[in-house]
């Protein structure tokens, strides 16, 4: 995924290129997708795209097809430049592309129509798309589309994203508009647009939007819309939220348990590993490299087994509950239900979209953070993520160790990490000044998550974990059987004695996880399976993995994001909250247990 | 609305003689007990006065003095400041000349300290004054404004009392116990203190709502009283499932977008607590607007239907 975005200056050279343009939430990234063949990310929330990704289009006939880059821009309501993503919208309009698609939403064609005119004040050739008309349909109406093209002089096509419907026809017409102009007829809108304020197009704009409106049948949205008043409202909204969020935890949990108990650790115990050692054993004689392979750390016995047997099920659990979150609308709904708790901690409700995210994986948790509306917001969310928010692969990593001591320690650990999120978010907000961001926000409308698009998510975050969660996991698995099997790990671990065994009362060999932390979150966890621990030092092993150090890749975005200094800044103090942390719970439960 | 806006002295009294006897329980004297003591021992707490009022007072405050529409330069009256006087130091931020009053005084001592820290010197000679008092005694005639806290004993009889001297056009504010709060606290509300008084609801968080009585006589020119076709109110003020044309939005570049322009057509879906945002039906989607924005965008109520 990561190789499709690309920084502002590389796209510097517009003049082959075509903007894809439109609201939050329309449903640009699914034509994008469709367009491209790539796969960037969709939701059910405004604000998805918030870095803009760029794909080959091709588009012409036969004999004449051309490839161009499709550029996602971030969805926008205006082009008044008042956030980031607004800003990234209109320098890419002054730089000249070839030409835009212009994404509509059938159900909101007021404010969708305001952009377009706005858009089309830059004279950029456009092809208008009026997207969701499924929806609309629900709603018993229709858009003229014939009556916007012969109003606007533009190609109006009407399009639903998700069933591709309509949109060979966008790209026929695109071939069109750009063939004109390679023959210097410029085709911009019949519509004179004089007058450039604000008043005078929202007038126009209401006035196409009224009389491009149709009614073609019975409004079925009304069932939905009681369903909908239950959620926003907090008496029952509270409520009702309570029982998604357990429902989507058991979920996970579940699945991901039953997952790893019934078909993949039996798989692995008894036909892969067995396979494994098997073959070792035949090929290469006993000594360092055969220890190496399939020794304690055996690089080909652990390290398969801790990513897909421990690690993957929980992966294809929670990013089927976080799917179906998203695409159902509902984190909105969340978001707006906690926005009065959250402003108590200086956060606002949207922010609960991050942190979700974070619970998976912190990079997008914190790349999504961007479309919060400030700095303080941003960051404090980042600091959040990094220190106490667990991603999915170090969950099920405390799954694994935790649920065989006992099932209490989980909501334990899980409560203790709460807590430490609230203080955190107190404390930022006391530290970080910023101004105050008014809430205002898109509630989308509920939508039953497709079958299809699922599939289509879950195969993508899947394909994420293989190439960017599993392959470290492997190589530091190796790296810890080299070192623990050519005995520099004992070594290191005589050297971090006083640390380990001193402050933190955990066994010699804890020193690993330590170290193989840095690279990957779960690895803090996962060599501690082994290790027979106590019930407190289970307790303190996983408050250290929860704070510990966030893995590199976390680091250089945040780096990237915040720069050097704040991405110091925040490691200094991941890890100086674990091990004080730790440190002190262990203490506590020596007072405890003497107490009792 | 206020025909009748005399009301008999005599039965105001004897609803107050009825009221009184509810402070006795032994409840709230052990809430308002323990709430000064942990407001006394916070203050010696650096940073618990700024997390204390931000979390319990900002936004209330902020939104009894638009309602209470004091401006800079008037004179108000606090009853019951405590050791943590958030709300004079607020009112002195907003202007006002503050006669800041409380019976306790080691909390009055310690209100001084901490107002030192907040204030700056010019705020704290011209404008603010602590006086070491008792709230049923005192004369509210000459103020703006008079604001009574909540946990001042009795409540009902001082701000009976208060209502009574207030003079043409003032108001008096006050933080009346809600949901489990109103467990600890006797409920005071402007229909048991009698006569017609016109009164409007702020609601609060945690708890607290706070209430704004006029003095008698007079009407607050953006007071909603009938609900006649046509008033012009402010969407926070709006019942849930009540409509209305958008007549004035505040000045805020999301809002237009999202169908909240002069000339639409909006209802109101739902209230969030703690604060939390507004849920408005435009157009064509479910906007949530945070309630300090809503309550500057102002509506023409239309009958309900
Ligand atoms: N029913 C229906 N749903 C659609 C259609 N197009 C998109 N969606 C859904 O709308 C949601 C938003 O789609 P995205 O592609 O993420 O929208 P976007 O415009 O890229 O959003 P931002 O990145 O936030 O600007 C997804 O849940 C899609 O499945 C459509 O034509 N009909």
């Amino acid at each position: 995924m990561a190789d499709c975005h690309q920084s502002r200056q590389e796209v510097e050279e517009l003049e082959s290129s075509i903007l894809l343009i439109g609201p939050p939430n329309v449903g640009k990234s699914v034509i994008f997708n469709y367009f491209t063949g790539l796969d960037v990310g969709m939701a059910n929330y405004p604000g998805t795209t918030v870095e803009f990704s760029v794909g080959e289009i091709d588009i012409g006939g036969e004999e004449s097809a051309r490839s161009y880059q499709l550029i996602d821009v971030p969805g926008t309501y205006t082009l008044e430049a008042t956030n980031a993503a607004e800003q990234v919208a209109v320098d890419m309009l002054t730089q000249r592309p070839a030409a835009a698609v212009c994404v509509l939403d059938a159900q909101n064609m007021e404010s969708s129509l305001y952009l377009l005119l706005q858009l089309l004040e830059h004279e950029i050739p456009t092809v208008v798309a009026v997207n969701r008309t499924d929806l609309l349909a629900n709603e018993g109406m229709a858009v003229d589309v014939d009556y916007l093209s012969s109003k606007l002089g533009l190609p109006v096509v009407e399009t639903v994203a998700v069933e591709q419907r309509g949109l060979e026809t966008v790209r026929t017409e695109l071939s069109r508009l750009v063939e004109e102009q390679a023959q210097q007829r410029p085709h911009f809108s019949s519509e004179k647009i004089s007058d450039t304020n604000s008043h005078s197009r929202w007038e126009k704009a209401e006035n196409l939007a009224r009389s491009a409106y149709y009614r073609v049948g019975e409004d079925q949205t009304e069932a939905k819309e009681s369903w909908d008043q239950l959620l926003v409202s907090p008496a029952t909204g509270f409520p009702i939220a309570l029982l998604v969020l357990t429902l989507i935890f058991g979920l996970v949990v579940g699945l991901g348990l039953g997952l790893r108990r019934f078909l993949l650790s039996p798989l692995f115990e008894h036909f892969v590993i067995p396979l494994i050692e098997l073959g070792v054993t035949s090929i290469i004689p006993p000594g360092l490299w055969r220890s190496i392979l399939i020794g304690e750390y055996g690089f080909l016995v652990k390290g398969l087994e801790w990513p897909f047997a421990l690690v993957m099920p929980y992966v294809l659990s929670f990013y089927l509950g976080l799917t179906m979150l998203e695409d159902s609308g509902y984190m909105p709904r969340l978001a707006v239900l906690l926005d009065g708790i959250l402003n108590k901690i200086g956060l606002s409700g949207g922010n609960i979209i991050p942190l979700l995210l974070g619970y998976g994986c912190a990079i997008p948790g914190i790349l999504a953070a961007r479309a919060m509306a400030n700095r303080k917001e941003r960051l404090t969310i980042a600091v959040m993520i990094s220190l106490a928010v667990p991603c999915i692969a170090q969950t099920g990593a405390f799954i694994s160790l935790l649920a065989e001591a006992s099932i209490w320690l989980i909501p334990l650990v899980f409560l203790f990490s709460f807590a430490v999120l609230v203080l955190a978010g107190i404390i930022l907000d006391l530290l970080i000044s910023g101004d105050w961001t008014p809430t205002v926000l898109e509630i989308p409308e509920l939508l039953l998550p497709r079958p299809g698009v699922i599939a289509k998510k879950i195969w993508l975050h899947f394909k994420h974990f293989l190439v960017d969660g599993a392959v470290p996991m492997v190589i530091g698995v190796g790296l810890a059987a080299l070192l623990y099997e050519t005995g520099a790990m004992e070594i290191m671990a005589y050297y971090m004695r006083p640390l380990v065994d001193g402050w933190l009362g955990l066994p010699e060999e804890a020193a690993t996880p330590l170290l193989l932390g840095i690279m990957r979150r779960e690895l803090t966890v996962l060599p501690l399976l082994d290790m027979e621990l106590s019930f407190l030092q289970l307790f303190v092993g996983s408050v250290v993995g929860l704070f510990y150090v966030p893995c590199i890749a976390v680091i250089a975005t945040l780096a990237k994001e915040y720069g050097i200094r704040v991405a110091a800044a925040i490691l200094l103090l991941t890890t100086t909250t674990a091990f004080v942390g730790g440190g002190l719970i262990l203490r506590a439960g020596w007072l405890l247990a003497a107490m009792f | 609305m206020s025909s009748e806006k005399n009301a008999p002295t005599k039965s105001k009294k004897q609803t107050g003689v009825k009221l009184f006897k509810n402070f006795t329980s032994p409840l709230f004297k052990l809430a308002s007990m323990l709430l000064s003591q942990l407001e006394y021992i916070g203050t010696f707490i650096p940073g618990f006065t700024y997390l204390y009022t931000n979390l319990f007072y900002r936004k209330m405050i902020a939104r009894e003095i638009k309602a209470a529409g004091v401006e800079p330069g008037d004179k108000v009256l606090h009853v019951g400041c405590g050791s943590l006087p958030a709300t004079p130091i607020a009112l002195v931020r907003a202007g006002c000349r503050v006669i800041a009053l409380e019976r306790n005084e080691k909390s009055l001592e310690r209100a001084r300290k901490v107002a030192a820290w907040r204030l700056n010197k010019k705020e704290l000679s011209m404008q603010l004054e602590f006086r070491h008092g008792n709230g049923l005694g005192v004369d509210s005639s000459g103020y703006d404004a008079v604001w009574v806290s909540l946990h001042v004993n009795p409540q009902p009889g001082i701000i009976q009392q208060i209502i009574f001297n207030l003079d043409q056009g003032s108001c008096v504010v006050y933080r009346k116990p809600t949901a489990w709060l109103s467990q600890f606290y006797p409920l005071v509300t402007p229909e048991e203190l009698g006569g017609n008084l016109n009164s409007q609801y702020l609601t609060g968080w945690l708890g607290k709502e706070s209430v704004v009585i006029w003095s008698q006589d007079f009407e607050p020119d953006e007071k909603i009283v009938s609900q006649d076709d046509g008033e012009e109110i402010s969407l926070a003020d709006c019942r849930i499932g009540e409509a209305g044309v958008i007549t004035q939005i505040p000045d805020c570049q999301l809002l237009a977008p999202l169908g909240l322009r002069p000339g639409k057509y909006v209802r109101l879906r739902a209230r969030q607590s703690c604060g939390g945002p507004l849920v408005v039906q435009t157009a064509g989607r479910k906007v949530a607007v945070d309630r300090d924005l809503a309550d500057a965008i102002r509506l023409r109520r239309k009958s309900n239907g």
